[in-house]
């Protein structure tokens, strides 16, 4: 039952992070990879902040989680100006050399990782009560992104992403909509890393590499990218997945490999066969732009 | 005093791409309520002076007038909040977003553009939109497309979509209007509507430059002709005259 407890608290914080990944992949167009930076950002700051001061767990939380938004707000204001490809390469960067501090630096616990994190709930349930916080940030995090893509803001973050060009000569302006949305986003997944290290109490760097990207990058895409509940989907399947495949009882031999075939047969099947994803819009007109062209 | 009926001029505009000049020296002159019809061959830098004008790509050299205010340090969006509004060759229109949308996020003010918060405190879209909805639905009925307001660009015909992208230009509502080749591939009734909206706007003082190979529609429409080549400017005078121009008609109109 705790593992049970422990798997759903991890697909909801993945629900928080593929949604926030959502509104700058599917909805800006903006194909950044650094997203599990500032999942690791909030999980890092929540950490040290928790245990250098003596604050209550979930405002440290908070507090990382604007660090993360901060953060992310400072370096795209220089990384926004370039796009596509380009930005691929720029957040790579970014978040290769981020994780290399991150490995090297004593405070965080290098290669090690950090321990001793304070717990968010101290209590014989804390998993079920931590099950509750993060269901309801994951929900709250969903509607958030729902009344952004309802509101003016949702038209020109659309506008924005079907055409920059046309979009900053009619008079709005591409960079601001861009970093607004790019801090938010990281806001949401700083706040998602806080949760994740006041449960697990330990974090790792590695945890926050190039395969928490594709990871990332497969739920929004299997789920639908540039729809509000989709993502939400792929995080869940994703997340639960792998270890339904372990109620299999295969030899471990087996085992790791077979995860891998299914998880990149999941995402060739999904590009030819289904871009769009699960839940892509009939007429074809949200999703990846990039796949369209 | 020319400066009043001169509404867009430019001085000395210099553009280089990677050698190859674009736009050399040029000096130009628009007036409000005129038409003026970019004329040349191909690559001879008609959308690149377009592009200048429009804040796309930066000048090397020269300034950009508007009513008397330099604006070539400006990027293109506030340049377009100023009242420069243009189409492009290959419409652009935003294919996620129905047309009323499509005009709505066009206009020289759009509500995201002050706040801070990405709407997520934003209760009254509906309330907010209905002034801009209005004016956008006037302009779709302008240019005869007012049962499409619903739908996306994609579900409709080329010509079509030519309005859209004009009606798009003129909900900014400012003083220049910058239409690249608004003629190419469109006849008949299309044709016909793109004349009559141009004409209207001039009798509203409007300044219009037009880019255009449709040499009928130039000697129809446009009050002036100015002829580039090489991102030269050769000549600027009336249609009727630049057409008797011998050098001229041995270079574009060929014979």
């Amino acid at each position: 039952m705790e593992y049970f407890i422990s798997l759903l608290i991890l697909a909801s914080i993945n629900v928080i992070l593929a949604t926030s990944f959502n509104l700058i992949l599917g909805y800006g167009g903006l194909l950044s990879v650094a997203q599990p930076i500032f999942f690791a950002l909030g999980a890092y700051c929540s950490a040290l902040i928790s245990i250098y001061f003596d604050i209550p767990v979930i405002l440290s939380i908070f507090l990382a989680s604007s660090v993360a938004g901060v953060f992310a707000f400072g370096v795209s204001l220089p990384s926004l100006r370039v796009s596509g490809d380009y930005l691929v390469v720029s957040t790579l960067g970014f978040q290769l050399g981020t994780l290399h501090i991150i490995n090297n630096i004593e405070i965080t616990g290098a290669a090690g990782g950090l321990s001793n994190i304070p717990p968010l709930i101290s209590h014989p349930y804390r998993s079920l009560l931590t099950l509750f916080i993060v269901v309801f940030f994951a929900v709250l995090s969903i509607l958030m992104v729902r009344k952004i893509m309802r509101s003016a803001y949702g038209r020109a973050i659309t506008a924005l992403r079907n055409d920059e060009k046309a979009f900053s000569s009619l008079g709005r302006n591409p960079i601001r909509i861009k970093v607004l949305i790019v801090a938010l986003s990281a806001a949401m997944a700083g706040f998602a890393g806080g949760i994740y290290s006041h449960y697990y109490l330990y974090v790792t760097p590695e945890q926050f590499g190039i395969f928490a990207t594709a990871s990332l990058l497969t739920m929004v895409v299997i789920g639908g990218a540039g729809t509000v509940l989709g993502p939400a989907l792929g995080a869940i399947i994703i997340t639960t997945l792998p270890e339904i495949i372990t109620f299999l009882n295969l030899p471990v031999s087996i085992m790791a490999p077979l995860q891998g075939v299914i998880f990149t047969g999941v995402v060739i099947i999904f590009i030819f066969v289904k871009p769009s994803g699960l839940i892509g819009s009939k007429r074809g007109l949200d999703g990846l732009e990039i796949w369209k062209k | 005093m020319s400066e009043i009926k001169n509404s867009l001029e430019t001085i000395n505009l210099t553009k280089n791409f990677g050698g190859k000049i674009v736009a050399n020296r040029i000096n130009v002159k628009f007036k409000r309520g005129f038409v003026s019809g970019l004329i040349g061959p191909n690559g001879a830098g008609k959308t690149t002076l377009f592009n200048l004008i429009s804040g796309n790509i930066k000048s090397d050299h020269g300034d950009v007038y508007l009513e008397g205010k330099k604006i070539n340090k400006m990027p293109d969006f506030k340049r377009a909040r100023l009242g420069i509004a243009r189409t492009w060759q290959m419409n652009r229109l935003f294919n996620s977003l129905n047309l009323i949308d499509n005009l709505i996020i066009s206009q020289r003010f759009d509500y995201s553009d002050k706040s801070l918060s990405l709407g997520l405190f934003d209760f009254n879209r509906t309330k907010k939109d209905a002034v801009y909805e209005d004016i956008a639905a006037i302009l779709l009925k302008r240019v005869g497309l007012l049962d499409y307001r619903n739908s996306v660009p994609a579900e409709l015909s080329y010509g079509q979509q030519k309005l859209v992208a004009i009606a798009r230009a003129l909900m900014n509502d400012g003083s220049i209007i910058m239409l690249d080749e608004p003629m190419a591939g469109v006849e008949g009734r299309t044709h016909n509507k793109i004349k009559e909206i141009i004409l209207e706007e001039k009798s509203r003082k409007k300044t219009i430059i037009v880019i255009e190979h449709n040499m009928h529609f130039i000697r129809e429409i446009c009050d002036e002709g100015i002829f580039l080549v090489n991102g030269q400017i050769k000549a600027v005078d009336s249609v009727a005259g630049l057409m008797n121009d011998i050098e001229l008609t041995r270079i574009y109109f060929g014979g």
